[in-house]
Protein backbone atom coordinates (compact mmCIF):
# COMPACT_ATOMS: atom_id res chain seq x y z
CA UNK A 1 0.00 0.00 0.00
CA UNK A 2 1.74 3.55 -0.92
CA UNK A 3 1.51 6.17 1.82
CA UNK A 4 0.29 9.52 1.03
CA UNK A 5 0.87 13.00 3.54
CA UNK A 6 -2.85 14.12 2.97
CA UNK A 7 -2.43 17.35 5.39
CA UNK A 8 0.13 19.24 7.78
CA UNK A 9 -0.38 21.63 10.51
CA UNK A 10 2.08 23.13 12.99
CA UNK A 11 1.65 26.07 15.40
CA UNK A 12 4.25 28.94 15.58
CA UNK A 13 7.81 27.98 17.10
CA UNK A 14 9.02 30.09 20.26
CA UNK A 15 8.04 30.68 23.85
CA UNK A 16 4.63 30.37 24.72
CA UNK A 17 4.30 29.65 28.54
CA UNK A 18 1.03 30.86 28.45
CA UNK A 19 -0.54 28.62 25.93
CA UNK A 20 -1.63 24.98 27.54
CA UNK A 21 0.08 22.35 25.58
CA UNK A 22 -3.20 21.16 24.68
CA UNK A 23 -4.02 24.23 22.97
CA UNK A 24 -1.03 24.07 20.93
CA UNK A 25 -1.57 20.55 19.91
CA UNK A 26 -5.72 21.66 19.21
CA UNK A 27 -4.23 24.29 16.74
CA UNK A 28 -1.60 21.96 14.83
CA UNK A 29 -3.76 19.07 14.76
CA UNK A 30 -7.17 21.56 13.43
CA UNK A 31 -5.18 22.78 10.67
CA UNK A 32 -3.65 19.38 9.47
CA UNK A 33 -7.33 18.34 9.27
CA UNK A 34 -8.30 20.79 7.38
CA UNK A 35 -6.02 20.45 5.39
CA UNK A 36 -6.75 16.91 4.65
CA UNK A 37 -9.66 17.23 4.23
CA UNK A 38 -12.87 14.98 5.32
CA UNK A 39 -13.16 11.75 6.38
CA UNK A 40 -12.56 9.52 9.95
CA UNK A 41 -8.88 9.13 11.48
CA UNK A 42 -8.61 5.68 12.18
CA UNK A 43 -5.44 6.03 14.64
CA UNK A 44 -3.22 8.71 16.38
CA UNK A 45 0.39 8.15 16.79
CA UNK A 46 1.90 10.82 19.34
CA UNK A 47 5.52 11.97 20.19
CA UNK A 48 6.59 13.49 23.16
CA UNK A 49 9.78 13.65 25.30
CA UNK A 50 8.55 15.71 28.28
CA UNK A 51 4.61 15.88 28.10
CA UNK A 52 2.69 14.35 30.57
CA UNK A 53 1.70 10.38 30.65
CA UNK A 54 -1.65 10.37 28.38
CA UNK A 55 0.10 13.03 26.07
CA UNK A 56 -1.69 11.62 23.00
CA UNK A 57 -5.56 11.44 24.71
CA UNK A 58 -5.00 14.81 26.42
CA UNK A 59 -4.22 16.87 23.14
CA UNK A 60 -7.15 15.27 21.53
CA UNK A 61 -9.87 14.76 24.06
CA UNK A 62 -11.51 18.33 23.21
CA UNK A 63 -11.31 17.35 19.49
CA UNK A 64 -13.69 14.32 20.31
CA UNK A 65 -10.58 12.06 18.45
CA UNK A 66 -11.39 9.45 21.25
CA UNK A 67 -12.26 5.89 21.41
CA UNK A 68 -9.44 5.14 18.50
CA UNK A 69 -6.09 3.59 18.91
CA UNK A 70 -3.93 6.60 20.27
CA UNK A 71 -0.36 5.48 21.02
CA UNK A 72 2.36 7.72 22.71
CA UNK A 73 5.64 7.43 22.08
CA UNK A 74 9.34 8.83 22.90
CA UNK A 75 12.31 8.33 21.07
CA UNK A 76 14.43 12.00 22.09
CA UNK A 77 14.41 14.63 19.65
CA UNK A 78 13.13 11.97 17.12
CA UNK A 79 9.54 11.33 19.13
CA UNK A 80 7.49 12.88 16.86
CA UNK A 81 9.47 11.66 13.62
CA UNK A 82 9.08 8.13 15.17
CA UNK A 83 5.40 9.03 15.53
CA UNK A 84 5.39 9.74 12.28
CA UNK A 85 7.17 6.64 10.59
CA UNK A 86 4.92 4.55 12.95
CA UNK A 87 1.62 5.96 11.47
CA UNK A 88 3.66 5.42 7.94
CA UNK A 89 3.83 1.94 8.79
CA UNK A 90 0.38 1.55 10.06
CA UNK A 91 -0.68 2.45 6.49
CA UNK A 92 1.74 0.78 4.22
CA UNK A 93 1.09 -2.52 5.92
CA UNK A 94 -2.58 -2.06 5.22
CA UNK A 95 -3.59 -2.14 8.94
CA UNK A 96 -5.17 1.25 8.40
CA UNK A 97 -6.57 3.40 5.77
CA UNK A 98 -6.09 7.23 7.24
CA UNK A 99 -4.33 7.73 10.42
CA UNK A 100 -3.11 11.16 12.52
CA UNK A 101 0.87 11.48 13.58
CA UNK A 102 1.18 14.39 16.38
CA UNK A 103 4.79 15.60 18.15
CA UNK A 104 4.01 17.82 21.23
CA UNK A 105 5.94 20.12 23.63
CA UNK A 106 5.92 22.73 26.28
CA UNK A 107 9.69 22.97 27.33
CA UNK A 108 9.13 26.08 29.05
CA UNK A 109 6.91 24.77 31.63
CA UNK A 110 9.62 22.32 32.34
CA UNK A 111 13.04 24.31 31.73
CA UNK A 112 14.51 27.96 32.63
CA UNK A 113 17.79 27.13 30.92
CA UNK A 114 19.46 23.61 29.14
CA UNK A 115 17.90 20.83 29.32
CA UNK A 116 19.41 18.77 32.26
CA UNK A 117 21.24 15.52 32.02
CA UNK A 118 19.35 12.48 33.00
CA UNK A 119 21.18 11.75 36.04
CA UNK A 120 20.56 8.05 35.75
CA UNK A 121 23.08 8.09 33.09
CA UNK A 122 26.89 7.45 33.28
CA UNK A 123 28.13 10.55 31.45
CA UNK A 124 24.61 12.60 32.51
CA UNK A 125 25.33 12.26 36.17
CA UNK A 126 28.58 13.76 34.99
CA UNK A 127 27.05 16.55 33.77
CA UNK A 128 27.74 16.49 29.90
CA UNK A 129 24.98 18.38 28.43
CA UNK A 130 24.07 17.76 24.59
CA UNK A 131 25.65 20.89 23.46
CA UNK A 132 29.14 19.29 25.15
CA UNK A 133 28.45 16.59 23.52
CA UNK A 134 28.00 18.59 19.99
CA UNK A 135 31.30 20.71 20.99
CA UNK A 136 33.37 17.29 20.86
CA UNK A 137 32.11 16.15 17.24
CA UNK A 138 33.14 19.96 16.14
CA UNK A 139 36.48 19.93 18.08
CA UNK A 140 37.04 16.33 16.50
CA UNK A 141 36.48 17.89 12.90
CA UNK A 142 38.58 20.84 13.60
CA UNK A 143 41.34 18.75 14.81
CA UNK A 144 41.08 16.29 12.11
CA UNK A 145 39.19 17.68 9.41
CA UNK A 146 40.54 21.06 9.53
CA UNK A 147 36.84 22.59 10.16
CA UNK A 148 36.80 26.37 10.77
CA UNK A 149 34.74 28.46 13.17
CA UNK A 150 33.60 30.36 10.31
CA UNK A 151 32.61 27.11 8.30
CA UNK A 152 30.66 26.29 11.37
CA UNK A 153 28.95 30.08 11.76
CA UNK A 154 28.04 29.83 8.20
CA UNK A 155 25.52 27.38 9.39
CA UNK A 156 23.68 29.75 11.59
CA UNK A 157 24.01 32.68 9.18
CA UNK A 158 22.25 30.69 6.26
CA UNK A 159 19.57 29.24 8.52
CA UNK A 160 18.93 32.83 9.97
CA UNK A 161 18.40 33.73 6.62
CA UNK A 162 16.18 30.90 5.51
CA UNK A 163 13.88 31.69 8.81
CA UNK A 164 13.35 35.31 7.70
CA UNK A 165 10.29 34.92 6.31
CA UNK A 166 8.95 32.12 7.74
CA UNK A 167 6.73 33.29 10.18
CA UNK A 168 6.42 30.27 12.20
CA UNK A 169 9.99 30.18 13.38
CA UNK A 170 11.04 31.76 16.69
CA UNK A 171 13.81 33.62 15.63
CA UNK A 172 13.30 35.67 12.08
CA UNK A 173 15.92 38.21 12.43
CA UNK A 174 19.16 37.25 10.24
CA UNK A 175 22.83 37.30 11.70
CA UNK A 176 26.07 37.83 10.52
CA UNK A 177 29.22 35.48 10.91
CA UNK A 178 30.88 38.30 13.04
CA UNK A 179 27.86 38.10 15.53
CA UNK A 180 27.09 34.47 16.02
CA UNK A 181 31.02 33.95 16.58
CA UNK A 182 30.92 36.46 19.24
CA UNK A 183 27.63 35.38 21.26
CA UNK A 184 28.43 33.65 24.64
CA UNK A 185 30.76 30.35 24.16
CA UNK A 186 28.35 27.60 25.64
CA UNK A 187 30.65 24.82 25.11
CA UNK A 188 34.08 25.65 22.94
CA UNK A 189 33.84 25.76 19.96
CA UNK A 190 29.93 26.20 19.76
CA UNK A 191 28.61 29.48 20.71
CA UNK A 192 25.11 30.33 22.03
CA UNK A 193 23.48 31.46 18.05
CA UNK A 194 25.44 27.75 17.29
CA UNK A 195 22.82 26.54 19.23
CA UNK A 196 18.94 25.65 19.24
CA UNK A 197 16.56 27.30 21.31
CA UNK A 198 14.00 25.74 24.39
CA UNK A 199 10.62 26.21 22.19
CA UNK A 200 7.13 25.11 22.76
CA UNK A 201 4.93 23.91 19.66
CA UNK A 202 2.86 21.00 18.05
CA UNK A 203 3.19 19.95 14.40
CA UNK A 204 0.57 17.22 12.84
CA UNK A 205 0.15 15.20 9.80
CA UNK A 206 -2.83 12.98 8.51
CA UNK A 207 -1.08 10.33 6.27
CA UNK A 208 -3.59 7.82 4.21
CA UNK A 209 -3.49 5.41 1.38
CA UNK A 210 -3.55 6.88 -2.53
CA UNK A 211 -6.68 8.85 -3.64
CA UNK A 212 -5.32 10.39 -6.19
CA UNK A 213 -5.41 14.11 -4.90
CA UNK A 214 -2.94 16.19 -6.52
CA UNK A 215 -1.98 17.80 -3.37
CA UNK A 216 -0.86 14.67 -1.97
CA UNK A 217 2.65 13.79 -1.17
CA UNK A 218 3.89 10.28 -1.71
CA UNK A 219 6.03 9.42 1.12
CA UNK A 220 8.42 7.21 -0.70
CA UNK A 221 10.27 5.75 2.61
CA UNK A 222 10.29 6.28 5.99
CA UNK A 223 13.81 4.21 8.22
CA UNK A 224 13.72 4.23 12.23
CA UNK A 225 17.14 3.07 13.57
CA UNK A 226 18.79 3.29 16.87
CA UNK A 227 22.52 3.06 17.39
CA UNK A 228 24.68 0.93 18.07
CA UNK A 229 27.58 1.20 20.50
CA UNK A 230 29.39 4.11 20.48
CA UNK A 231 33.00 3.45 21.77
CA UNK A 232 36.83 3.57 21.55
CA UNK A 233 36.39 1.21 18.16
CA UNK A 234 33.61 4.23 16.54
CA UNK A 235 36.07 6.10 14.30
CA UNK A 236 33.44 8.64 13.50
CA UNK A 237 32.17 11.31 15.73
CA UNK A 238 28.26 10.70 17.67
CA UNK A 239 25.74 10.15 15.62
CA UNK A 240 27.17 10.09 12.01
CA UNK A 241 27.21 5.88 11.79
CA UNK A 242 23.61 5.74 12.42
CA UNK A 243 22.96 8.79 9.98
CA UNK A 244 24.72 7.10 7.62
CA UNK A 245 23.17 3.75 7.86
CA UNK A 246 19.74 4.90 8.22
CA UNK A 247 19.99 7.22 5.27
CA UNK A 248 21.56 4.13 2.66
CA UNK A 249 18.34 2.02 3.82
CA UNK A 250 15.87 5.31 2.94
CA UNK A 251 17.81 5.88 -0.11
CA UNK A 252 17.32 2.18 -1.20
CA UNK A 253 13.57 1.59 -0.22
CA UNK A 254 12.94 5.13 -2.25
CA UNK A 255 15.08 4.02 -5.29
CA UNK A 256 17.00 7.25 -5.16
CA UNK A 257 20.83 8.47 -4.94
CA UNK A 258 21.37 11.88 -2.62
CA UNK A 259 22.25 13.74 -5.91
CA UNK A 260 18.41 13.50 -6.58
CA UNK A 261 17.00 15.51 -3.67
CA UNK A 262 16.30 19.25 -4.24
CA UNK A 263 15.44 19.99 -0.74
CA UNK A 264 16.06 18.88 2.81
CA UNK A 265 15.34 19.46 6.21
CA UNK A 266 17.87 17.99 8.51
CA UNK A 267 18.96 17.70 12.54
CA UNK A 268 20.40 20.90 13.11
CA UNK A 269 20.26 21.29 16.90
CA UNK A 270 23.91 22.27 16.38
CA UNK A 271 25.64 23.60 13.66
CA UNK A 272 28.13 20.94 13.87
CA UNK A 273 25.19 18.91 13.61
CA UNK A 274 24.29 20.21 10.17
CA UNK A 275 27.38 19.59 8.85
CA UNK A 276 28.22 16.24 10.21
CA UNK A 277 24.92 14.54 9.05
CA UNK A 278 24.95 16.25 5.21
CA UNK A 279 28.47 13.98 4.81
CA UNK A 280 25.90 11.06 6.51
CA UNK A 281 23.75 11.41 3.98
CA UNK A 282 26.29 11.62 1.31
CA UNK A 283 25.86 15.46 0.40
CA UNK A 284 29.62 15.95 0.80
CA UNK A 285 32.71 13.44 1.60
CA UNK A 286 33.65 12.80 5.11
CA UNK A 287 35.24 16.12 6.61
CA UNK A 288 34.23 18.15 3.65
CA UNK A 289 30.56 19.13 5.10
CA UNK A 290 31.94 22.49 6.39
CA UNK A 291 32.20 23.95 2.76
CA UNK A 292 28.63 23.18 2.08
CA UNK A 293 27.06 26.17 3.89
CA UNK A 294 30.21 28.35 3.59
CA UNK A 295 29.76 27.86 -0.61
CA UNK A 296 26.22 28.51 -0.77
CA UNK A 297 25.50 25.03 -1.81
CA UNK A 298 23.20 24.75 1.18
CA UNK A 299 21.27 28.08 0.45
CA UNK A 300 18.13 28.99 -1.07
CA UNK A 301 19.25 29.48 -4.64
CA UNK A 302 22.28 26.40 -4.13
CA UNK A 303 22.46 23.07 -5.75
CA UNK A 304 20.74 21.09 -2.39
CA UNK A 305 18.86 23.96 -0.32
CA UNK A 306 18.95 22.37 3.31
CA UNK A 307 16.92 24.06 6.23
CA UNK A 308 14.80 26.35 4.33
CA UNK A 309 12.58 26.67 7.58
CA UNK A 310 15.14 28.00 9.48
CA UNK A 311 16.14 24.36 10.82
CA UNK A 312 15.90 23.65 14.63
CA UNK A 313 18.71 26.49 15.10
CA UNK A 314 16.19 29.24 13.66
CA UNK A 315 12.40 27.72 13.22
CA UNK A 316 12.96 26.26 17.20
CA UNK A 317 13.31 22.88 19.04
CA UNK A 318 10.02 21.99 20.53
CA UNK A 319 11.41 18.40 20.64
CA UNK A 320 8.78 15.95 20.13
CA UNK A 321 7.52 18.17 17.63
CA UNK A 322 10.60 18.86 15.60
CA UNK A 323 10.51 15.79 13.32
CA UNK A 324 6.42 16.69 12.34
CA UNK A 325 7.59 20.81 11.54
CA UNK A 326 10.33 19.53 9.75
CA UNK A 327 7.88 17.10 7.42
CA UNK A 328 5.39 20.15 7.18
CA UNK A 329 8.04 22.05 5.83
CA UNK A 330 9.05 19.46 2.86
CA UNK A 331 5.53 18.89 2.00
CA UNK A 332 4.28 22.27 1.62
CA UNK A 333 8.05 22.63 -0.40
CA UNK A 334 6.64 19.65 -2.50
CA UNK A 335 3.60 21.14 -2.72
CA UNK A 336 5.17 24.69 -4.14
CA UNK A 337 3.14 26.60 -1.22
CA UNK A 338 6.18 28.13 0.44
CA UNK A 339 6.33 31.42 -1.49
CA UNK A 340 9.64 33.50 -0.48
CA UNK A 341 11.18 30.67 0.34
CA UNK A 342 9.99 28.22 -1.89
CA UNK A 343 12.70 26.38 -3.78
CA UNK A 344 11.76 26.10 -7.60
CA UNK A 345 10.53 23.08 -9.34
CA UNK A 346 10.89 20.81 -5.64
CA UNK A 347 9.92 17.19 -6.51
CA UNK A 348 12.00 15.10 -4.50
CA UNK A 349 12.60 16.17 -0.36
CA UNK A 350 14.29 14.55 2.56
CA UNK A 351 13.67 14.92 6.36
CA UNK A 352 16.56 13.33 9.26
CA UNK A 353 15.96 14.20 12.50
CA UNK A 354 18.40 12.70 15.34
CA UNK A 355 17.75 11.79 18.76
CA UNK A 356 20.13 11.43 21.46
CA UNK A 357 21.30 11.37 25.59
CA UNK A 358 21.96 7.87 25.66
CA UNK A 359 25.59 7.61 27.07
CA UNK A 360 27.66 4.66 25.12
CA UNK A 361 24.99 4.84 22.17
CA UNK A 362 25.62 6.22 18.84
CA UNK A 363 22.15 8.03 19.02
CA UNK A 364 18.98 7.17 20.44
CA UNK A 365 16.93 6.98 17.04
CA UNK A 366 17.13 8.29 14.00
CA UNK A 367 14.39 8.64 11.72
CA UNK A 368 14.72 9.33 7.52
CA UNK A 369 12.00 10.35 5.57
CA UNK A 370 11.63 10.54 1.36
CA UNK A 371 8.77 12.05 0.13
CA UNK A 372 8.14 13.57 -3.83
CA UNK A 373 5.55 15.35 -5.21
CA UNK A 374 2.76 15.34 -7.70
CA UNK A 375 5.46 16.48 -10.29
CA UNK A 376 6.91 13.46 -9.71
CA UNK B 1 11.34 8.10 45.26
CA UNK B 2 14.90 9.20 45.52
CA UNK B 3 16.54 12.46 44.06
CA UNK B 4 19.97 10.56 43.99
CA UNK B 5 19.45 6.91 42.17
CA UNK B 6 22.69 4.42 42.35
CA UNK B 7 25.45 6.28 40.69
CA UNK B 8 26.18 4.90 37.15
CA UNK B 9 29.63 6.47 36.99
CA UNK B 10 32.47 4.22 35.87
CA UNK B 11 34.18 3.18 39.75
CA UNK B 12 37.59 5.17 39.89
CA UNK B 13 40.18 3.51 42.49
CA UNK B 14 43.00 4.78 44.31
CA UNK B 15 45.25 3.33 46.59
CA UNK B 16 49.25 4.40 47.67
CA UNK B 17 49.66 6.55 44.59
CA UNK B 18 48.04 4.35 42.21
CA UNK B 19 44.87 5.23 40.48
CA UNK B 20 43.02 2.65 37.76
CA UNK B 21 39.13 2.06 36.72
CA UNK B 22 36.94 -0.80 37.51
CA UNK B 23 34.91 -2.02 34.42
CA UNK B 24 34.21 -5.48 32.66
CA UNK B 25 36.29 -7.15 29.76
CA UNK B 26 35.22 -10.03 27.14
CA UNK B 27 37.06 -13.35 27.58
CA UNK B 28 35.18 -13.77 23.65
CA UNK B 29 36.12 -10.66 21.81
CA UNK B 30 38.12 -8.77 24.01
CA UNK B 31 35.50 -6.21 24.34
CA UNK B 32 36.41 -3.62 27.03
CA UNK B 33 33.89 -1.34 28.85
CA UNK B 34 33.55 0.44 32.27
CA UNK B 35 29.75 -1.00 32.93
CA UNK B 36 29.34 -3.59 35.10
CA UNK B 37 27.33 -5.66 32.40
CA UNK B 38 26.38 -8.92 32.70
CA UNK B 39 26.99 -10.05 29.01
CA UNK B 40 29.32 -8.55 26.56
CA UNK B 41 27.41 -5.81 24.50
CA UNK B 42 29.25 -6.65 21.66
CA UNK B 43 29.15 -10.38 21.04
CA UNK B 44 26.74 -11.35 24.12
CA UNK B 45 29.90 -13.80 25.44
CA UNK B 46 29.84 -13.95 29.73
CA UNK B 47 32.32 -10.57 30.74
CA UNK B 48 34.63 -10.96 33.30
CA UNK B 49 35.81 -8.36 35.60
CA UNK B 50 38.94 -6.07 34.71
CA UNK B 51 40.74 -3.05 35.64
CA UNK B 52 42.37 -0.41 33.15
CA UNK B 53 45.19 1.46 33.90
CA UNK B 54 45.03 5.18 33.97
CA UNK B 55 46.51 6.72 31.18
CA UNK B 56 45.30 6.88 27.67
CA UNK B 57 44.47 9.68 24.30
CA UNK B 58 42.26 12.49 23.79
CA UNK B 59 39.20 11.68 21.65
CA UNK B 60 38.27 14.81 21.88
CA UNK B 61 37.43 17.68 24.64
CA UNK B 62 35.67 20.78 25.69
CA UNK B 63 34.60 23.28 28.04
CA UNK B 64 31.19 23.25 29.33
CA UNK B 65 30.15 26.92 29.97
CA UNK B 66 26.72 27.03 31.77
CA UNK B 67 25.02 25.59 34.55
CA UNK B 68 23.40 22.03 33.74
CA UNK B 69 21.96 19.84 36.99
CA UNK B 70 23.14 22.35 39.60
CA UNK B 71 27.04 21.81 38.34
CA UNK B 72 28.90 25.04 38.34
CA UNK B 73 30.74 26.54 35.48
CA UNK B 74 33.12 26.11 33.75
CA UNK B 75 33.79 22.23 33.42
CA UNK B 76 36.56 21.08 31.32
CA UNK B 77 35.25 17.87 29.98
CA UNK B 78 37.04 15.22 27.23
CA UNK B 79 36.48 11.70 25.84
CA UNK B 80 39.82 9.63 26.64
CA UNK B 81 40.39 6.71 25.12
CA UNK B 82 42.23 4.48 27.77
CA UNK B 83 45.17 2.54 26.63
CA UNK B 84 43.86 -0.69 27.59
CA UNK B 85 40.51 -0.24 26.14
CA UNK B 86 37.36 1.77 26.99
CA UNK B 87 36.35 5.53 26.24
CA UNK B 88 35.65 7.18 29.18
CA UNK B 89 34.20 10.60 29.95
CA UNK B 90 36.15 12.61 32.33
CA UNK B 91 36.43 15.74 33.90
CA UNK B 92 40.10 17.46 33.30
CA UNK B 93 41.81 19.53 35.60
CA UNK B 94 43.89 22.00 34.86
CA UNK B 95 43.77 25.67 32.65
CA UNK B 96 40.21 26.16 31.40
CA UNK B 97 40.53 25.53 27.88
CA UNK B 98 39.89 22.41 25.38
CA UNK B 99 41.61 19.81 25.96
CA UNK B 100 43.41 18.92 22.80
CA UNK B 101 42.40 15.96 20.33
CA UNK B 102 45.52 13.41 20.60
CA UNK B 103 46.96 14.57 23.49
CA UNK B 104 48.05 12.27 26.46
CA UNK B 105 45.97 12.33 29.73
CA UNK B 106 46.30 10.25 32.82
CA UNK B 107 43.52 9.44 35.43
CA UNK B 108 44.27 11.42 38.60
CA UNK B 109 40.97 10.73 41.06
CA UNK B 110 37.33 11.68 40.76
CA UNK B 111 36.54 15.68 41.08
CA UNK B 112 34.59 16.52 44.82
CA UNK B 113 31.45 15.50 43.24
CA UNK B 114 32.64 11.89 42.38
CA UNK B 115 33.08 12.13 38.41
CA UNK B 116 36.55 10.60 37.14
CA UNK B 117 39.47 13.21 36.91
CA UNK B 118 41.94 13.21 34.61
CA UNK B 119 45.31 15.37 34.07
CA UNK B 120 46.67 16.51 30.64
CA UNK B 121 50.05 14.70 30.50
CA UNK B 122 52.19 17.45 29.28
ZN1 LIG C 1 32.47 -10.09 23.47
Amino acid sequence: MNVYVYGVGTTSFGKHPDVPLAKLAEDAVLEALLDAGPGAIEAAYVGTVFGPFGSGQRALRRLGLLGIPIVNVENACASGSTAFHEAFWSIRTGRFKRVLALGLEHLTSRFDGPIAPEATDAEGRSGLSLPALYAMSAARYMACHGLTDRQLAAVTVKNRQHASTNERAQFRTPVTLEQVLSSPMIADPLTLLQCCPLSDGAAAAVLGARRDNPRDVAVLSCVLRSGHLWDYRSKHVWGQDLVSTTAAQAYKHAGITPDEIDVLEVHDAFTIGEIVTLEALGLAALGEGGRLAESGVTALGGTHPVNPSGGLISRGHPLGATGLAQLAEIVGQLRGDQSTRQVQNARIGLVETMGGGVSGIDGNACVITVLSGAAQ
Amino acid sequence: MTDHPADPRPRVTASNHSVAIAGTRCGSCGYCCLDDSVLCMACGSTLSPACFSPEGTIWAGTVQRIEVNGRIPPMILAYIDLDEGPRLLAHVTGKVTAPQVGARARLVGTTKEGDPLAEVIC
